[in-house]
């Protein structure tokens, strides 16, 4: 039986660096939840997303949202056909095991709001039809941090929806060399397949019941609601953050090989769940503050069990 | 507790027992002459037993036993647990000194015998504060106001010595303090030896949330780091003390473990404690 430690070992393979991203990438997976990967152009944001679907076996689309995106081109529609006299049904490229919907916030709120409905559904309604999507099924969203003309912000309410937000940065020295060695005679290679969809669903059921202690819960519960006290925060994570960080927390100890979340889990990925659920005060971006270490704040003050 | 080969071969055979933990402690540390205080001695073994005739006790200097009470309990992981409370009566001012108790048995797991030792335990006698008695002699009064005196000069050198160093200060112009560039961060300080003990001790005895939280808090504090960080704070700290790293992991897996998975990590967690703080351990 594979594990997904096989699956962060092949996206290593083909992704330089970036190594806190393919593991996050593989969590998220793993808890059945959706991504926000926020970076510069060219860091292999959508390399990181191809690669994660070759990896599994599973179908792959790619959605590069523009202003004049329409919900239909994302859904779906009914087409005429003059043959048979009828109306057929035409899947949209939301019908995918891995969809990347590259530069989310170009399209206005009603194509956001087509996506995030069916990335919370796990199915859309196209004429008189409800289908759903294939499982696993999972968005992995991409945002530029530059080029903010022209981009509709996304709504605090549907942010809440990603399970994580994966900040990623330039490699270091070393990987930027091994990047030019690798890939500057050749285009990247996909890995093959080291799981199947199978396997996803099977350690998607199976990291769920890994055991999460109460000292553990109340430590989530914790760090969730210091979000909401500190001061330079306006609106503070919701429920929804505590069962994410819960999620994550169990994905992560059952990539590690462990039955049981320990409070590393938990101050691990907090910040990657928190990041994208608050509202900072005007302050902050007034005074060149660091949202970053706001989050990072919030985590260290509460002490681990 | 200490363990050493044991002596010559004796009379009786020694009994096979594994000595899960071993430890002797003073209900107070400093008490007045003729006062009472109690020495527990408690001996957790694998076994289950109800006597322990082989708990032989150390010497006591300086107090003399009054009563001696010993208990046993069945514990739920299979072995028992022994109670030996002594009641002492201290002596004169100065130190009563109990010496450590010890047990010869052979260690199933070794084979051959061995000597488990507690660690000898001492109590201040104090004498409570003099009396004045209508009898002084001449000489005794003389050497009082000798010392009285002596203090008084000491005390009154002292202050003219701070008030000329004051007026020099005053009379020169200070100099500007340097700047505070950083304050040096506070380090915690590795926990006592003992405190590690009394707590594994403690775990040993009953193994419950609490004893085990503070072993493990005990643990971290080995390690050198402070309460609320996590394990990666303290294996990152722990990195060339191997025995001390599984103790760690094992206490994680202990506290934070599904119910069935944590009786199996206590026992872990207790060799690896054990482990750690035998001769020649890391902790030692």
């Amino acid at each position: 039986m594979t594990h997904p430690r096989a699956v962060v070992s092949a996206l290593a393979e083909t992704i330089v660096g970036q190594t806190e991203t393919v593991e996050a990438l593989v969590l998220a997976l793993v808890a059945g939840g959706h991504v926000l990967l926020e970076g510069a152009p060219g860091v292999a944001k959508t390399l990181a997303c191809r690669a994660l679907a070759a990896a599994i076996g599973g179908s792959f689309k790619r959605i590069q949202f523009t202003p004049d995106l329409l919900p239909s081109d994302i859904v779906g529609t009914r087409i005429y056909d003059q043959r048979s006299g009828e109306f057929a049904t035409v899947r949209g490229p939301i019908f995918a095991n891995i969809v990347l919907a590259d530069e989310i916030n170009r399209a206005p709120a009603k194509v956001q709001s087509a996506l995030l409905e069916g990335m919370q559904e796990h199915r859309a309604t196209i004429g008189p039809e409800s289908l759903a999507f294939p499982e696993p099924f999972t968005v992995l969203a991409t945002m530029n941090p530059f080029d903010g003309d022209g981009t509709y912000a996304l709504p605090f309410a549907q942010l809440d929806r990603f399970l994580a937000k994966i900040v990623l940065g330039h490699p270091s020295r070393d990987e930027e060399r091994a990047i030019v060695d690798r890939y500057a005679a050749h285009d990247p290679v996909l890995v093959s397949a080291v799981a199947t969809l199978d396997d996803v669903r099977r350690w998607q059921t199976e990291s769920r019941g890994v055991f999460l202690d109460d000292k553990i819960r109340d430590y989530i519960i914790d760090i969730v609601r210091a979000s909401r006290d500190t001061r330079d925060v306006v609106h503070g994570a919701s429920p929804r953050a505590a069962l994410a960080l819960a999620a994550l927390s169990r994905a992560r100890a059952y990539l590690e090989g462990r039955a049981f979340v320990t409070p590393d889990d938990v101050r691990s990925l907090a910040p990657c769940v928190l990041r994208h659920r608050l509202t900072f005060d005007y302050r902050v971006a007034a005074t060149d503050g660091d949202p970053e270490a706001i989050v990072t704040g919030i985590v260290a003050r509460i002490p681990a069990p | 507790m200490s363990v050493a080969q044991a002596g010559q071969a004796p009379a009786v055979p020694y009994p096979r027992l594994h000595i899960v933990a071993m430890g002797m402690h003073a209900d107070r540390r400093r008490v007045a002459p003729h006062d009472r205080f109690t020495v527990t001695i408690d001996v957790v073994v694998s076994e289950k037993r109800d006597r322990l005739d082989e708990l032989v006790l150390g010497n006591f200097d300086d107090c003399t036993i009054v009563g001696d009470e010993r208990r046993h309990t069945a514990l739920p992981t299979g072995g028992t647990q022994f109670l030996e409370v002594l009641t002492l009566e201290a002596g004169s001012p100065g130190t009563a000194m109990i010496t450590a108790a010890h047990l010869d048995a052979i260690d199933p797991k070794v084979g051959h015998p061995l000597r488990y030792s507690t660690d000898p335990v001492s109590v201040q006698v104090i004498a409570a504060a003099p009396i004045d008695s209508t009898y002084v002699s001449w000489s005794a009064r003389l050497g009082r106001y000798a010392r009285w005196f002596t203090v008084i000069v000491g005390a009154l050198a002292f202050a003219a010595f701070g008030i000329a160093v004051a007026l020099r200060r005053r009379a020169r112009p200070r100099p500007e303090a340097p700047p505070v560039i950083a304050q040096a961060p506070a380090v915690p300080l590795p926990a006592p030896p003992n405190a590690l003990a009394l707590a594994f001790d403690a775990f040993s005895l009953a193994r419950d949330e609490r004893t085990l939280l503070a072993l493990r808090a005990q643990l971290f504090a080995e390690a050198g780091v402070p309460a609320g960080a996590t394990l990666s704070d303290a294996l990152a700290r722990a990195a060339m003390r191997r025995s001390l790293r599984v103790a760690l992991v094992e206490a994680e897996a202990a506290a934070f473990g599904p119910g069935a998975a944590r009786v199996k990590a206590g026992d872990a967690l207790v060799a690896a404690v054990e482990a750690y703080l035998a001769p020649g351990g890391d902790g030692r």
